[in-house]
C-alpha cells in the first residue's frame, strides 16, 4: 500500500509538502518534530524502492533531524534581548526551499492546464507547397552537363585537400615500450620515461600509457608529493597495489 | 483577392510558422495590420466553430488544428498518442522556463530530485533544447524552453509567462 502512495511523491520536497498540507502547518513555523515522525514512517517503507530514489529521501530525512536537534539544544541567554532575536532559526535554509519548490509546484499546476499537447496539431512541412505555373525552365541540356561538371570540380577540390596522418605515437607502442623498460630496470621514474620525448604529444601518450597499466594492474605508480615525479615499478602478484 | 484570403493561403501552403515580416513584405501591409487581419481570421474560425487556428508566438504566424478537434484528428490520421506531461516533467519544464539557460545540476537542487527522466521527456517532445554549456566546471549543458513550448502553451513570448507571486 505504502509502495504505491511512495510513486506519487516526486521527490523528498514534495513527500514535505504533502504532510504539511496533511496537518494544515503553517510553513513559516514547522513543528519538526511531528514531521520529522511522519516523514520517518515513509522512509521505514523505502527499503523496497529504489535505492538511488530512497537515498533522496535519505538525505531529507538526516536534514529534518539535524534541524530537530538544533531545536532541541537550549537557547543560550544573553542579557539583552535584542542578541535572542538575531538567533537564525535552523528551519529558514530549509523553509526557503520549500517555498521556492512549491512556486514551481503551483507554475506546474498552471501549466497543466496550459498545454495543448496531445489537442493541437502542426501540419509538417509538404514537399510540394505550392505549384506556380508560371515558372518555366529556361535552361538547356548544356547548361545542366555544365552545372554537373561545376559540381563534380568542388568536389574533387574538397577531396584533395583530405590529408590523412598517421598517428606518431601511440599508447599501445609506449605500453610496449615502457613494459621492455621495466625488465631490465626493477622501477623507472617518469621523467627517464619522458626524457627523450618529441613532442608534447609523446608526453600525453606517455602519461596515458601509464595510466592504463595502473588500470590493468600490470605497474604501481606512486608519487610522493604533488607535481612530483612519479614512480613507476611493476606489479607483481601478492604485491598490494597501493594506488 | 482579400487580404484574410492571402494570410490564410500562406499560412496554409506554408505548413510552418511565417514571420510576420514577411507576411507584411507580400501582402503589402504593416505588421500591425497584418495581425489584425489574421486576428479576424482566427476570430471567424472561432465563430465559425471551424476546425483551424491561427496562433501567434514570438514574431511569427501559423496555422493549426483548432484543438477541440485535437482527438477526431488523432484517430484520422493514426497519429501517436502523445501523453500529457507527468507532474515531474511539468515542474522541471516550470523551473526552465523561468530560470532559462539553466543546467541540471541546478533544476535538481530546486526539485530535491534527480531529474533526468524528466528532461528526457521534454526533449523529446522538443519543449526544451540544449543550448550552450555554462562556464562553470565540467561546462555542463544549458536548457531552454523552444519555439514548440510558445506553441503548445499559447503564448506569444516568455514575457507572457504567468506571473506567480507566492505568499508563504
Amino acid at each position: 500500500m505504502y509502495n504505491v502512495k511512495l510513486e506519487v511523491f516526486e521527490g523528498p520536497f514534495d513527500l514535505l509538502f504533502h504532510l504539511i498540507e496533511k496537518n494544515e502547518i503553517d510553513l513559516m513555523d514547522i513543528p519538526i518534530s511531528v514531521i520529522l515522525d511522519q516523514y520517518m514512517e515513509y522512509i521505514k517503507t523505502l527499503q523496497e524502492m529504489d535505492l538511488n530514489v530512497a537515498s533522496e529521501f535519505i538525505v531529507m530525512a538526516a536534514t529534518l533531524l539535524e534541524i530537530k536537534s538544533k531545536m532541541l539544544l537550549p537557547k543560550q541567554q544573553f542579557e539583552g534581548q535584542q542578541l535572542e532575536m538575531e538567533e537564525v532559526d535552523p528551519r529558514e535554509e530549509l523553509v526557503t526551499k520549500l517555498i521556492e519548490y512549491k512556486k514551481y509546484k503551483i507554475i506546474a499546476q498552471t501549466f497543466k492546464e496550459m498545454c495543448k499537447i496531445g489537442s493541437r496539431f502542426f501540419r509538417e512541412e509538404s514537399e510540394v507547397k505550392y505549384i506556380d505555373k508560371k515558372i518555366a525552365l529556361n535552361y538547356s541540356s548544356e547548361d545542366i552537363y555544365k552545372a554537373y561538371l561545376k559540381v563534380i570540380s568542388k568536389n574533387n577540390a574538397r577531396e584533395n585537400e583530405i590529408e590523412i596522418k598517421k598517428d606518431e605515437y601511440t599508447v599501445e607502442n609506449k605500453i610496449k615500450e615502457l613494459l621492455v623498460k621495466l625488465v631490465k630496470k626493477p622501477f623507472l621514474w617518469f621523467s627517464e620515461l619522458i626524457k627523450k620525448s618529441r613532442a608534447k604529444g609523446e608526453i600525453i601518450v606517455s602519461f596515458i600509457a601509464v595510466l592504463e597499466l595502473v588500470r590493468l594492474n600490470r605497474i604501481i605508480a606512486e608519487q610522493k608529493t604533488t607535481y612530483g615525479d612519479i614512480l613507476i615499478k611493476s606489479f607483481r602478484k601478492g604485491e598490494k597495489n597501493e594506488q | 483577392m482579400s487580404n484574410e484570403g492571402k494570410i490564410e493561403a500562406i499560412l496554409f501552403a506554408a505548413g510552418g510558422p511565417v514571420k510576420l515580416k514577411t507576411l507584411s513584405e507580400v501582402v503589402g501591409l504593416s505588421q500591425e495590420e497584418i495581425v489584425d487581419v489574421a486576428n479576424k481570421l482566427k476570430e471567424y474560425y472561432d465563430r465559425e466553430n471551424r476546425g483551424l487556428d491561427i496562433i501567434f508566438f514570438e514574431d511569427k504566424v501559423q496555422m493549426c488544428t483548432n484543438d477541440n478537434y485535437g482527438e477526431i484528428v488523432r484517430q484520422a490520421l493514426g497519429l501517436e498518442i502523445k501523453q500529457g506531461l507527468s507532474q515531474a516533467a511539468l515542474e522541471v519544464l516550470a523551473i526552465i522556463a523561468y530560470n532559462q539557460p539553466i543546467t541540471r545540476a541546478e533544476i535538481e537542487r530546486i526539485r530535491g530530485v534527480k531529474s533526468d527522466k524528466a528532461i528526457n521527456t521534454l526533449l523529446e517532445y522538443n519543449l526544451i533544447k540544449e543550448s550552450g554549456r555554462a562556464l562553470s566546471p565540467g561546462r555542463p549543458i544549458l536548457y531552454t524552453t523552444t519555439e514548440d513550448f510558445l506553441k503548445y502553451f499559447g503564448i506569444k513570448s516568455l514575457k507572457e509567462l504567468p506571473q506567480i507571486e507566492i505568499t508563504p
